[in-house]
């Protein structure tokens, strides 16, 4: 853009002439101590719980610990300029972050500034980051699908929109590569995505942002990056400043779809903000209300109905829902599930994927925990297909898990145990998927119809991958009117079973896999 | 600080309740700031908790400075803080006393920073103000920073009204570079 010297002059004096002058009456305060970023402040007396307030060098901070004599802070982003003395003043506002559309395919601190060097964020509104959920009444039940793309998840637990589903598991068993894959299956359908990282390395978030790019996928996401290096107070205030971005969707009807990555060291970077406020430890180092902290977050995810959006919008989105489906990570320490962090958010969310290391190093990938992993409420938002034809390869692995331990001694078992034990094998086989590789659902129809038909038991149990992706392309370029009736109506009857069967069977008689 | 205020507020509240049933507010006021000086003296401060000097010699010097303003209740007050080792407190149980005896007397001391001399009228337009604003009689008290460059910024207690020039012009600044 060009402008000249007449034009710049112009827009300036137009900028004077909307300045207000106004003087100004504030409450300011001391600072009294600065220790490890929580500032001490004197004075303030009128400042509200969480209040943002402004110290020198247009830094802020938020007001946590309202006390008799002193007001306890925390200062967001750097706070080597303040020094004792300083005056600190009221601003009169909850922390606010930018939301809107303007938001999609940027990186964003925890306060919505821009990281990624592409210049302003194009946002008109705002809102604070700390909101109540909706109410009971403002609620309808879950009962549409968000596809991840993955089989082994949406044919085992599948996800609603509006739900909140924990991905749970040891470091280095792909707990992200979870949340990426689900978000990169969003790309065109409308689904909005924002992805909270938190306390990670800069270089695996820049990744992660490259991957979507790659995958065409960053243009309907917003990433909110509290890395590492980050102080503790934007670690912990950065989940909830992605909330917020995602309930601006959600209130105006459309889907969105949140991942916290990971909410543990959320907690620990509370845990440091609560001890160095001299807020009293409990269980394991951790203040009273960590429980409150994940609940009061992932409540926020919920799907609302057309009279809530309706009402929000002030009549000018009709006949709309809106959802907010969230995928809290939490990072487990050697497979304890049983630790007070872990308890506490299976507790709060509807389901969890429990992603295992035996699994993951056995080359299992996804590594899915088929027995430990539920969905409490994605079944009533499972598309029709996919239920009819996910239900057997549960049961397969659930029994082949009981049999598993005899598969060594194959040939002194009675005909029907090896049977089972050799369709748990390929099943097993089949829920392996390439990261970045989602399926359809059509395409993810024909390998679980496959399975439950018996296609499966006479190929090799090493050779089913192969199988699978010959039987993949077979179907796309063969039977592309099959696949766009599946993906379109996802209906499931014995018209469509004959058909797949027909498919089936001429795939097996004429490709080599 | 805020620690020590803690610890300063029930003395505050017991000396200023006592002074209030003789009437001797203005004079225990007095004392208490000569004793808050005194013990923020770093001659002073150095004997205060040294166990080479007792305790009663230092309560002695204090009332002893505190001169016509000392009175039984000020001296057994010292000996008091002295014997809980909370002589160190005084400046904050002087502050606290001021505060309480404000509150009581209804009354709030305003600090004004003008860029110019203020003229007698100016002065009592913004203590009228104030009044007005606060529902309390107002003491002012007037300094002059020339880099307000003009106008003038009023504290009282937490409260800051900011009509500064400086404010302002800092304010455009960030406006424009919106």
């Amino acid at each position: 853009m060009q402008l000249n010297a007449a034009e710049i002059s112009e827009l300036i004096k137009k900028r004077i002439d909307n300045f207000e002058v106004v003087t100004e009456a504030r409450t300011e305060g001391t600072v009294v101590s600065l220790t490890d970023g929580i500032a001490r402040i004197h004075g303030l007396a009128d400042v509200m719980s969480g209040e943002m307030i402004e110290f020198p060098g247009n830094t802020y901070g938020m007001a946590l610990n309202l006390e008799r004599d002193s007001v306890g802070a925390v200062v967001l982003g750097p706070y080597e300029h303040i020094s004792e003395g300083d005056k600190v003043r009221c601003t009169g506002r909850i922390l606010e972050v930018p939301t809107g559309e303007g938001l999609l395919g940027r990186v964003v601190d925890a306060l919505g500034n821009p990281i990624d060097g592409k210049g302003p964020v194009e946002s008109s509104t705002s809102s604070p980051i700390e909101q109540i959920a909706p109410g009971v009444i403002e609620r309808q039940s879950v009962d549409q699908p968000v596809q991840t793309g993955l089989k082994s998840i949406d044919a085992m637990v599948p996800v609603g929109r509006g739900q909140r589903e924990l991905i749970i598991g040891d470091r280095q068993t792909g707990k992200t590569a979870v949340a990426v894959d689900a978000i990169i299956n969003q790309k065109g359908t409308g689904v909005k995505c924002i992805y909270v990282a938190i306390g990670q390395k800069a270089s695996s978030i820049a990744s992660v942002v490259r991957k979507l790019e790659e995958h065409g996928a960053l243009s309907n996401t917003i990433i909110v990056a509290a890395t590492a290096s980050d102080s503790a107070a934007l670690q912990f205030v950065a989940p909830y400043a992605g909330c917020a971005m995602g309930e601006y969707f959600r209130d105006r009807g459309e889907d969105a779809l949140i991942v916290y990555d990971d909410l543990t060291k959320q907690a620990w970077a509370y845990r440091q903000v609560s001890l160095l406020l001299r807020r009293p430890p409990g269980r394991e180092a951790y203040p009273g209300d960590v429980f409150y902290l994940h609940s009061r977050l992932l409540e926020r995810a919920s799907r609302v109905n057309t009279d809530y959006v309706e009402k929000f919008t002030d009549g000018k989105v009709k006949g709309k829902t809106g959802s907010l489906t969230a995928f809290p990570i939490i990072e487990t320490q050697g497979g304890d599930v049983s630790a007070f962090v872990p308890t506490n958010v299976i507790s709060i969310t509807d389901g969890q994927i429990f992603l295992e290391s035996d699994l993951f190093n056995a080359g299992i990938r996804p590594a899915i925990n088929a027995g430990l992993s539920v969905s409490r409420v994605g079944g009533a938002a499972q598309t029709k297909i996919i239920k009819k034809l996910g239900g057997g390869v549960r049961l397969d692995l659930a029994q082949y898990r009981e049999l598993a331990a005899f598969a060594q001694f194959a040939s002194d078992l009675d005909e029907a145990t090896r049977k089972q034990i050799e369709r748990g094998q390929r099943v097993t086989e089949l829920m392996k998927q390439k990261q970045y590789s989602p399926m359809s659902i059509a395409e993810m129809a024909f390998s679980l119809f496959a399975a439950n038909e018996g296609f499966l038991d006479d190929v090799d149990a090493n050779k089913v991958v192969s199988f699978e992706s010959a039987m993949v392309s077979y179907i796309n370029s063969n039977a592309a009117d099959l696949v766009k009736t599946i993906n379109d109506t996802a209906n499931y009857n014995d018209e469509i079973a004959g058909q797949m069967r027909e498919t089936l069977a001429k795939f097996k008689a004429n490709s080599t896999w | 600080m805020a620690e020590k205020t803690t610890i300063a507020r029930p003395y505050a509240l017991a000396i200023f309740e006592s002074a209030k049933a003789k009437g001797q507010l203005a004079k225990v006021t007095e004392a208490l700031h000569i004793a808050a000086a005194a013990v923020s003296d770093p001659a002073l401060a150095s004997l205060i908790g040294n166990p080479g000097v007792a305790d009663d010699k230092i309560t002695a010097l204090l009332t002893d400075i505190c001169g016509d303003n000392s009175s039984a209740e000020v001296g057994n007050f010292f000996k008091l803080l002295a014997e809980y080792n909370r002589l160190t407190v005084l400046p904050e149980i002087a502050d606290l006393f001021d505060s309480y005896r404000a509150e009581e007397e209804s009354t709030v001391e305003a600090e004004v920073i003008s860029a110019a001399e203020l003229s007698e009228a100016q002065k009592t337009d913004i203590a009228s103000g104030l009044k007005k604003r606060l529902g309390r009689d107002i003491t002012l008290q007037c300094s002059i920073d020339e880099s307000l460059v003009g106008g003038a910024i009023i504290r009282a207690g937490d409260l800051v009204i900011d009509g500064s020039i400086t404010s302002q012009l800092n304010k455009l600044g960030q406006a424009l570079s919106r």
